[in-house]
C-alpha cells in the first residue's frame, strides 16, 4: 500500500500546538510501523521554513525521494476574499499533485488549516479523491459556533472544511468521544470513523521524580505550598477556569491554607486579568492562585511530579493530553465526566461534573484529605498512561487505512496537465482574480509540481563571469571548477552553469558552449526550472545581488533545492578598510543573507572555515539553523584552469635582466592588504645597503593604492632592478616563476594562497608572512616572517639570503597541493556525500 | 563583483558609461550586458512575471490563458 501523508498540520501555526505535535508524532510512528507499506510525506513550500525542518526530520526516516514538496500560488489565506480565486486554484493544484504520486490512500493530518495562512487542504475540489482519510480532532467550533466562528468569513470557511470532511472516505478520530461526536453531529456512517486515540512523546517525563522540596523554580513561580495543578492546554471558555476557581474556594479552610491552585499555561495580560477577577469574585487570596505563564517541558514535568493533585475540569476536549502527561509524571489525576476525558482517565471514581463547582470541590476535597486515595490514583495513573502510545495509534491507523484501501477503487487521475488547466479556468471569477501575475504563478507552480522532464542538476551560479571575466583570483577559481565539474560531473547528475539576469535564473548555455560542445547546451539561454533534489552552488561572489537574490533563495530552499555557497574569505568584514567604502557592508549583508538560507558553506581553506564558524557564533541566523560548514583546497595546476597565452615584445630583455642577480617575485593584484608598500620599502632599504637583488611585482593595479603606484612608476630602479608586470598572461607568468629565485607573499590576509603553490610547483623557495592560512598551505616548506615595518621584512630577506648561501633555506619542493581535478573531486564529495568520488 | 556593486550604487554612472561605450562598438554589447546584470532588480511579488517562466511553465501559462479566454468567450 502506498500512503501519502499530508503534513501541513505540522507546518502552520498548528505546529506550536497539539495538532502539529499530533501530526508529526503520528506520522513518525506510522513510518516506524509501516512494514512493507510505502510512505510518502507531502509538504507545502509556502509555509515558511518549516519545510526545511521537516525535510531534515523525515529524510532520516524515509527515502528522500518519498518526501515531496508542492508549490501553490500565494497568498491563500481564506480570511481575505481577494485570495479566494487563488485559493480555489491552489486546492486543485494540490489535489492534482498528490494524486500524481498514485497513492492508495492519502491521510490529511489536519484539515482545518488555511484560514489565515498559506495552507491548502481540500477533498474533491479537483479529483474524485475518495481515497482520502482525515484525522479528526474534534468538532468544537461546529458545536459552538457563537463562540468559535465570530464572523461570516469564519463560518463560510468552516462550512467548506466540514463539507470536505464529509467527503473524506475515512476519518481517524483521536478519541472515542470525537468519533461519537462526528457520527452524531454530522451523521457520518459509523464504519467510516475509527478511533486511533492519541499519546504523548515517549520521552516525556522520563526523568521526572518527586524531589520533595519546592526548589528555586517554585520560588520563582511563587509556589510555596502543596499544589493543586491545572494545565489547560489553551485558553478559552470550555477550559472552565471559572468553575475550577469557584470550586477551589469551596474547599475547607484547612485544606486551602496548606495548598495553592496553580494554573500552568501561556497567558496574555487580558487572560491574566480575567483569571484574577474570577479569583477575587470567589474570595480567594492573591497567594492562593499561581499563574505560571509559559513553561518549558522540563519545568512542566517538575510541576506534574510535585503536584498533590492534578485536576482537569474542561467541558469539551478532543482528547486531553495534559491528563496523560500528569499521569506519566506520577500525579494523582481527577477530571470532568465530559467528552473524551473519562476514556483518558479510565477511572469512573475520579470524575466529576464540570458544570457543578460543588461536584469539582467534593472530588478535590476527597483526594486532598485522603493520602490513601491519592496513592490509589497515582498507581492507577501509572498503569493507565502506559495504555497510550504512538506506536499503538499508528498500528490502529495502518489497520484502518489497509481496510480502507481494500475497499477503494483507484481514483481516475488525468495525466495531462491540460485537464487541470481547464478545471482552473472553470473557477468563477471574483472581482480580485485572477491577475496576469496569478496566471504566471499558477503556471510556475504546476511546472514545479509536475515530475521533472530531466535528470537532477547541479546548477553552478556563474552570474559574474558569464558577463565578464576580469581574470581575478576568484574568477580563475570559478573557471577552473566549472571546467572540471563540466568534464567530470557527479554520478547521474547534469552540471549546468546558470546566471541571474533580469529577474530570473537562466541557463548559461551560450557560455557553456564555449567550453564544451554538448547538445544539452544548445537552444539559447532560457529560464531555469528548478526542481526538488537539484543542488545550487554559487561559485561566483554575488554580494552585489543580495537584495535581488534573497527572495529567490528563500523560495528555492523551501522547494527542497540544496543551496551551497563558496566562501573565499571574510576579509571584507575583518578589514573593510582594505576596500572601497561600502564594499565591506555589502559583503556583510550578503553573508548574513546566505546564512539564512544556505544548506552549506564551502570554504576554500580550514582557516576560512574556522573564521566563518566564529563569525556565525557571533551572528547566528534568525532561524537559528547554522548551515553546514565545509572546507576544501583549491587546485593549482595552471594548465587546467584555461590559461591565457601571449608574451610581450620585451620579454627576452626582462629575462636577461632577471638572470643577472637573485630575483624575488611577488604575485597578486596591487591592493592594500597584499603588503606591496612594505615590500617595496624593504627592497629600498636592501638596495641602499648595497644588496644587489631584483624585485618583480606581477599583478594588476587594484584599489586604494594610488600613492604606491605613483611611487613605483617614478622609482629610480624601475626596469633596472624593480619590475612591475601588469596583467600578464599565464604563459608569461610561468616563465617569470621559472626565472625567479624566491617568492615573497607578504599579504596580511588571504583565503587560500595560490601563489605559494605555484612557486612550489616551480620548486622555488618562499618567504611568507606568518598568518594561519599560509601555515595551512605551506606548513614547514616556507620561511616565515612577522611584522609590518619595512625593517621587519628587510631583515627577514637578509636572513633568508644568509641561509641561502649556506643552502639552508626551507625547500618548497615537497609542499603538497591539489590539481583542479582533485579539488573538484573534494568539492563533489562535500556536495554529494552519498556518492563515492574517486 | 566590486565593480558591479560600485556601479549599482551610482545610477548616473550607468548612463554615462553607456554613452562612452557608443565610441567602442565591439565592447558595447558585452559591457551593456554586464551593466544590465548589475542593475537588474526583481522585488518579491505575489504573482510571477510571465517573462520569468521556464519554457514548460511558459507553455502552461499560454494554455491556461487560452482556456480562460475560451471560457470567457463561451459565457
Amino acid at each position: 500500500m502506498r500512503v501519502v501523508l499530508d503534513l501541513q498540520g505540522s507546518q502552520t501555526e498548528s505546529r506550536y500546538r497539539g495538532i502539529g505535535r499530533y501530526s508529526i508524532s503520528l506520522a513518525q510512528a506510522i513510518v516506524r510501523q509501516a512494514g512493507n507499506h510505502e510512505i510518502f510525506v507531502v509538504l507545502n513550500s509556502r509555509l515558511d521554513d518549516s519545510v526545511v525542518d521537516l525535510l531534515q526530520t523525515f529524510s532520516a526516516l524515509i527515502p528522500e525521494e518519498n518526501i515531496r514538496i508542492f508549490d501553490v500560488p500565494t497568498p491563500l489565506a481564506e480570511d481575505r476574499k481577494e485570495n479566494w480565486w487563488r485559493n480555489r486554484a491552489a486546492e486543485k493544484i494540490r489535489e492534482d499533485f498528490i494524486q500524481r504520486i498514485k497513492p492508495d490512500v492519502v491521510l490529511v493530518t489536519s484539515l482545518f488549516e488555511g484560514f489565515s495562512d498559506n495552507a491548502v487542504t481540500s477533498i474533491g475540489a479537483y479529483c474524485n479523491d475518495k481515497n482520502t482519510a482525515v484525522v479528526l480532532y474534534d468538532l468544537i467550533p461546529y458545536l459552538n459556533p457563537a463562540h468559535y466562528l465570530p464572523t461570516q468569513l469564519h463560518e463560510e470557511y468552516y462550512d467548506r472544511k466540514i463539507r470536505s470532511l464529509q467527503s473524506a472516505g475515512l476519518l481517524l478520530a483521536i478519541s472515542d468521544a470525537s468519533r461519537q461526536e462526528v457520527i452524531k453531529a454530522l451523521g457520518v456512517e459509523p464504519d467510516k470513523v475509527i478511533n486511533i486515540s492519541a499519546a504523548i512523546d515517549e520521552k516525556f517525563g522520563q526523568d521526572c521524580q518527586p524531589r520533595g522540596d519546592l526548589g528555586e523554580l517554585f520560588q520563582q513561580l511563587g509556589i510555596s505550598r502543596k499544589m493543586v495543578l491545572y494545565v489547560p492546554g489553551g485558553f478559552d471558555k470550555r477550559k472552565n477556569f471559572e468553575g475550577l476557581i469557584k470550586a477551589y474556594s469551596l474547599l475547607d479552610a484547612g485544606t486551602r491554607e496548606n495548598h495553592q491552585l496553580v494554573i500552568a499555561s501561556r497567558l496574555d495580560n487580558y487572560q491574566r486579568d480575567q483569571l484574577n477577577r474570577a479569583r477575587i469574585e470567589s474570595g480567594l487570596n492573591a497567594d492562593e492562585l499561581v499563574l505560571t505563564g509559559y513553561l518549558k517541558d522540563s519545568d512542566l514535568t517538575s510541576l506534574y511530579s510535585e503536584a498533590t493533585l492534578f485536576v482537569f475540569p474542561s467541558t469539551h476536549e478532543g482528547f486531553g493530553l495534559p491528563i496523560l502527561e500528569a499521569m506519566t509524571c506520577g500525579a494523582p489525576v481527577i477530571g470532568s465526566n465530559a467528552t473524551s476525558i473519562p476514556e483518558v482517565i479510565g477511572l469512573p471514581d475520579a470524575l466529576f461534573d464540570p458544570a457543578s463547582p460543588s461536584s469539582i470541590a467534593e472530588q478535590m476535597q476527597c483526594v486532598l484529605s485522603d493520602p490513601v486515595y491519592q496513592q490509589r490514583l497515582r498507581e492507577h495513573g501509572a498503569i493507565q498512561a502506559k495504555k497510550f502510545s504512538w506506536d499503538d495509534c499508528a498500528k490502529k491507523a495502518i489497520l484502518a487505512l489497509e481496510d480502507f484501501a481494500r475497499r477503494l477503487k483507484s481514483p481516475s487521475v488525468p495525466d495531462d496537465p491540460e485537464t487541470l488547466l481547464r478545471a482552473i479556468a472553470e473557477i468563477p471569477y471574483t472581482e480580485n482574480g485572477p491577475t496576469e501575475g496569478d496566471l504566471g504563478a499558477i503556471a510556475e507552480c504546476i511546472a514545479f509540481n509536475l515530475p521533472p522532464n530531466r535528470a537532477r542538476e547541479l546548477l553552478l551560479d556563474v552570474s559574474v563571469i558569464v558577463h565578464s571575466d576580469a581574470r581575478s583570483g576568484i574568477q580563475r577559481v570559478v573557471r577552473s571548477l566549472l571546467l572540471e565539474l563540466l568534464s567530470h560531473p557527479p554520478e547521474n547528475i547534469v552540471v549546468r552553469p546558470i546566471y541571474f539576469y533580469k529577474g530570473a535564473y537562466r541557463y548559461a548555455n551560450e557560455f557553456a558552449l564555449k567550453i564544451t560542445d554538448q547538445p544539452i547546451y544548445r537552444g539559447g539561454d532560457y529560464v531555469v526550472e528548478f526542481h526538488q533534489g537539484d543542488t545550487y552552488l554559487a561559485l561566483d561572489l554575488l554580494a552585489h545581488l543580495t537584495t535581488e537574490l534573497q527572495g529567490i533563495y528563500s523560495i528555492l530552499r523551501r522547494r527542497g533545492i540544496r543551496l551551497y555557497f563558496l566562501v573565499y574569505d571574510l576579509l571584507l568584514i575583518q578589514h573593510p578598510e582594505w576596500w572601497p567604502r561600502g564594499t565591506g557592508q555589502a559583503f556583510d549583508e550578503w553573508l548574513t543573507s546566505i546564512c539564512e538560507v544556505a544548506t552549506g558553506l564551502m570554504c576554500i581553506s580550514n582557516s576560512v572555515a574556522a573564521e566563518v564558524r566564529e563569525w556565525l557564533e557571533k551572528n547566528p541566523p534568525k532561524h537559528k539553523k547554522i548551515p553546514a560548514i565545509h572546507s576544501f583546497h583549491l587546485g593549482a595546476d595552471v594548465e587546467n584552469s584555461v590559461p591565457t597565452r601571449g608574451m610581450p615584445d620585451n620579454a627576452s630583455d626582462v629575462f636577461e635582466t632577471l638572470a643577472i642577480r637573485k630575483t624575488f617575485l611577488t604575485v597578486g593584484t596591487l591592493e592594500p592588504r597584499k603588503g606591496h608598500a612594505q615590500m617595496l620599502a624593504a627592497f629600498d632599504q636592501l638596495w641602499q645597503r648595497g644588496i644587489d637583488v631584483n624585485f618583480v611585482i606581477v599583478g594588476k593595479c587594484g584599489w586604494l593604492v594610488d600613492d604606491m603606484v605613483k611611487k613605483i612608476r617614478s622609482h629610480a630602479e624601475l626596469n633596472r632592478r624593480l619590475f612591475w608586470l601588469e596583467g600578464i598572461s599565464d604563459e608569461y607568468l610561468e616563465k617569470i616563476y621559472a626565472s625567479s629565485d624566491c617568492l615573497i607573499a607578504a599579504s596580511e590576509g588571504e583565503g587560500f594562497g595560490l601563489p605559494l603553490i605555484e612557486a612550489a610547483q616551480h620548486k622555488k623557495p618562499i618567504i611568507v608572512r606568518d598568518i594561519p592560512v599560509f601555515r595551512e598551505v605551506a606548513q614547514n616548506h616556507a620561511f616565515y616572517f612577522s611584522g609590518t615595518t619595512p625593517e621587519n621584512l628587510a631583515l627577514a630577506i637578509d636572513g633568508w639570503l644568509g641561509l641561502c648561501e649556506q643552502g639552508l633555506v626551507p625547500s618548497s619542493e615537497h609542499m603538497s597541493w591539489l590539481t583542479w581535478k582533485q579539488s573538484a573531486a573534494l568539492l563533489k564529495e562535500k556536495l554529494f556525500p552519498e556518492q563515492k568520488v574517486l | 563583483m566590486h565593480l558591479a556593486l560600485y556601479l549599482k550604487r551610482r545610477p548616473a554612472l550607468k548612463a554615462q558609461a553607456v554613452r562612452l561605450l557608443a565610441c567602442f562598438p565591439p565592447l558595447r554589447h558585452r559591457v551593456s550586458q554586464f551593466l544590465e546584470h548589475a542593475f537588474s532588480v526583481d522585488a518579491a511579488a505575489t504573482g510571477v512575471n510571465p517573462e520569468h517562466l521556464s519554457p514548460r511553465a511558459r507553455q502552461l501559462y499560454e494554455s491556461l490563458k487560452a482556456e480562460i479566454y475560451k471560457k470567457q468567450g463561451s459565457s
